[in-house]
């Protein structure tokens, strides 16, 4: 029989090439790996508590780690107080620099600036961002407390969602710059053929277009502020207690989910203690995942259409 | 088609109705429906203001009900912002003369531009008071006492900040080796096949990953590495790996994506096997963008302290043993900015500056890179 070289050749590379697409499969499936190997890890570690405290958990009050009570209210205001404000304020800013970048000013040195500058706030690591507030912003604030007639803790929910808010601004910024920008042309100037000021070319066309991207941008920016952990903790204040009035709460300290998680993960000693803990995880896990994937699917149909 | 529809239902003829009355002046509508809410919006039109006003009763009822809760204040904040447009628009909607409407249209496109144009630029304002101040405090700290010592003992001057320099460039870069070789064959598997159902949950999953909070992570590798091992530096890097993988993932997609596909079949068509395919054209010509991938996701997970809080813990002393503890830049910024002392605040500024310089600098880096090849990530 003839022994064809080429054809040997051929077979050695058919070899490697299904390794390496074999490969390529195995890397994708770490993936999947992944993300069931956390989901089960939290579930199956927070397991005691789940079993022992039931959904009532989630409303319990009263977070006394020395007693075995464990309640998760507290912090599931102060996550959700902290997070909605930061995006209250965030959300006129980033819509100011979508529309900037998007229609006024897409091109030239002026807006690329702004873009990097805008970028370089989320590139700045967010301990950072704790560590000058603690300094410089929490004095601030409590000689505004101070004014206002409220007790100056400096620290606590106020100042931390002033930190967050910042820190959010670009994720809704930039999604909404490039999103603004795919508005079709055709629809504008059709707009402007009929006479509308620029103002109501933005408001009538650009902003109903573009309704549903921005919305997906800030339910990103949300979920980044769920999850933020380290400037939180520095400036949340970190009491368990809960205060009555909504002046109280939102001016002095309190405590976040992932917040709550830094500090006492170390310290719990106790079972019950340790997976109380973890729950909060899951929780946590679970609220920012589905935010962002609301927000993905959203983005995805968008572009798509 | 939508927005066509959407267009045609504006009631376009809603700014040419011509009231009884006579012609009323916007700014003062403005001005009294932002003081006086309800009762302002008389002035402007006697309708909206009696709707408005019983709007307003029926909260205030609500409020003397229950008792005032924040739910009741948020309503009462929106329907005074609702009197205000309101108030507005009707007053402008009795201008009649059409040249001074145009004039007021006008004015009102300007307005509206410089409080965006404001608004953008305000933002920039924290990040570089932020900037500054952190340069201003950390420059003087940094010497070269400061970047080959280890910390002085708690309540004495002086120490550097050896040992975190060189953990953080330990943790980061075997990070990195785990990171980087799965990232980017999973983010090419992505772009191969984007229609297969692998593809689909693996992309979903990278989603998933990428919205995991930092601190998760953390008490995942907790159980996974620490529990059975100990607090080690290999399990700090392998909670940075995870935070990496994502933005590896998606950066390598989002650039092979965009690389024409005659690229490959070109390639293909003179019998090029798949694999150096993918490995000397396909990635080579997406390099750069692949390159600005890994060095935004290094620049993301050199100031992660979360995930090191659990893992990595920290270390007063200079370490290279990746199985024991190991002090990093953000978790020393994060112990030494909450403790008592002065000098070991001075400590975290000059670690501050040191981090956000390496931030920035990878930042820049990056956008040399994009910009030279020219590649929208």
């Amino acid at each position: 029989m003839l022994k064809n070289k080429r054809l040997d050749l051929s077979y050695s590379q058919m070899k490697w090439e299904t390794i390496f697409r074999r490969i390529l499969v195995i890397m994708s499936i770490i993936m999947l790996i992944l993300v069931a190997g956390i989901f089960i890890t939290l579930v199956v570690q927070s397991m005691p508590s789940i079993k022992t405290l039931g959904i009532g958990y989630l409303w319990g009050k009263v977070w006394d780690p020395v007693n075995n009570v464990y309640g998760a209210y507290p912090f599931l205001v102060g996550t959700l107080l902290t997070s909605f404000t930061a995006l209250i304020i965030s959300v006129p800013f980033s819509y100011a620099i979508s529309i900037y970048l998007g229609e006024y000013n897409p091109k030239g040195w002026l807006s690329n600036l702004l873009k990097n500058t805008i970028e370089l706030i989320a590139a700045v690591p967010s301990i950072i961002y704790g560590f000058w507030a603690l300094f410089i912003l929490v004095p601030v604030v409590r000689t505004f407390e101070i004014k206002i007639g409220v007790a100056p803790y400096g620290v606590g929910v106020c100042s931390a969602s002033l930190v967050l808010a910042v820190m959010i601004i670009p994720y809704a910024a930039s999604l909404g710059t490039s999103l603004i920008r795919m508005v079709p042309s055709p629809l504008k100037e059709g707009a402007y053929a009929l006479g509308a000021t620029r103002f109501e070319v933005i408001r009538r066309v650009v902003l109903p277009y573009t309704r549903s991207g921005l919305f997906a941008g800030i339910l990103l920016s949300l979920g980044r502020a769920l999850g933020e952990t380290m400037a939180v903790t520095v400036l949340i204040g970190n009491t368990s207690a809960i205060a009555h009035t909504f002046k109280e709460v939102f001016f002095g300290p309190g405590n976040t989910m992932a917040s709550v998680i830094a500090n006492e993960f170390q310290e719990a000693d106790h079972t019950m203690y340790f997976s109380a803990l973890i729950e909060l995880g899951l929780v946590l896990f679970f609220v920012t995942v589905i935010i962002n994937l609301i927000g993905k699917r959203i983005i995805t149909k968008y572009t798509n259409n | 088609m939508d927005i066509a529809n959407q267009l045609s239902r504006q009631p376009s003829n809603r700014q040419t109705i011509v009231y009884a009355g006579k012609e009323k002046s916007v700014l003062a509508a403005f001005l009294l429906a932002l003081i006086f809410g309800p009762l302002g919006v008389f002035y402007a039109s006697i309708r909206g203001g009696i709707i408005m006003t019983l709007i307003c009763l029926a909260n205030v009822a609500l409020i003397v009900l229950f008792g005032s809760n924040l739910f009741l204040e948020i309503i009462a904040v929106i329907v005074w912002i609702i009197c205000i447009v309101n108030a507005y628009n009707a007053a402008k909607a009795t201008i009649k003369d059409m040249d001074r409407r145009i004039k007021f249209r006008n004015n009102e496109s300007v307005l509206y531009k410089s409080f965006i144009i404001f608004l953008a630029f305000v933002v920039t304002l924290p990040l570089i008071i932020v900037l500054l101040y952190i340069i201003k405090q950390g420059v003087l700290q940094v010497n070269w006492h400061f970047l080959t010592h280890v910390p002085a003992p708690e309540g004495e001057k002086g120490g550097g900040i050896a040992n975190a320099l060189v953990g953080s460039l330990i943790i980061v870069a075997m990070s990195s080796i785990v990171a980087i070789p799965i990232g980017i064959l999973s983010g090419i598997y992505l772009s191969e096949n984007p229609g297969t159902k692998l593809a689909y949950y693996s992309g979903l999953c990278v989603d998933i990953l990428q919205g995991v909070p930092s601190i998760v992570v953390g008490i995942i590798i907790y159980f996974w590495i620490v529990k059975p091992f100990g607090f080690s530096a290999v399990s700090g890097s392998v909670a940075l790996a995870i935070m990496m993988m994502p933005i590896v993932i998606r950066s390598t997609e989002q650039t092979l994506l965009l690389l024409p596909p005659s690229l490959k079949e070109a390639a293909l068509s003179l019998g090029v096997p798949y694999h150096r395919v993918i490995l000397k054209v396909i990635v080579p010509c997406g390099f750069a963008g692949i390159l600005s991938g890994i060095i935004l996701s290094i620049a993301r997970i050199i100031g992660e302290t979360a995930p090191l809080l659990f893992t990595a813990l920290g270390n007063n002393y200079l370490s290279a043993n990746i199985a024991k503890p190991m002090e990093s830049l953000p978790h020393m910024i994060y112990t030494y900015a909450t403790s008592p002392y002065d000098d070991q605040h001075d400590l975290a500024w000059g670690a501050s500056f040191i981090l956000l310089m390496f931030v920035l600098l990878l930042n820049i880096f990056t956008k040399l890179i994009t910009r030279k090849w020219n590649i929208q990530l």
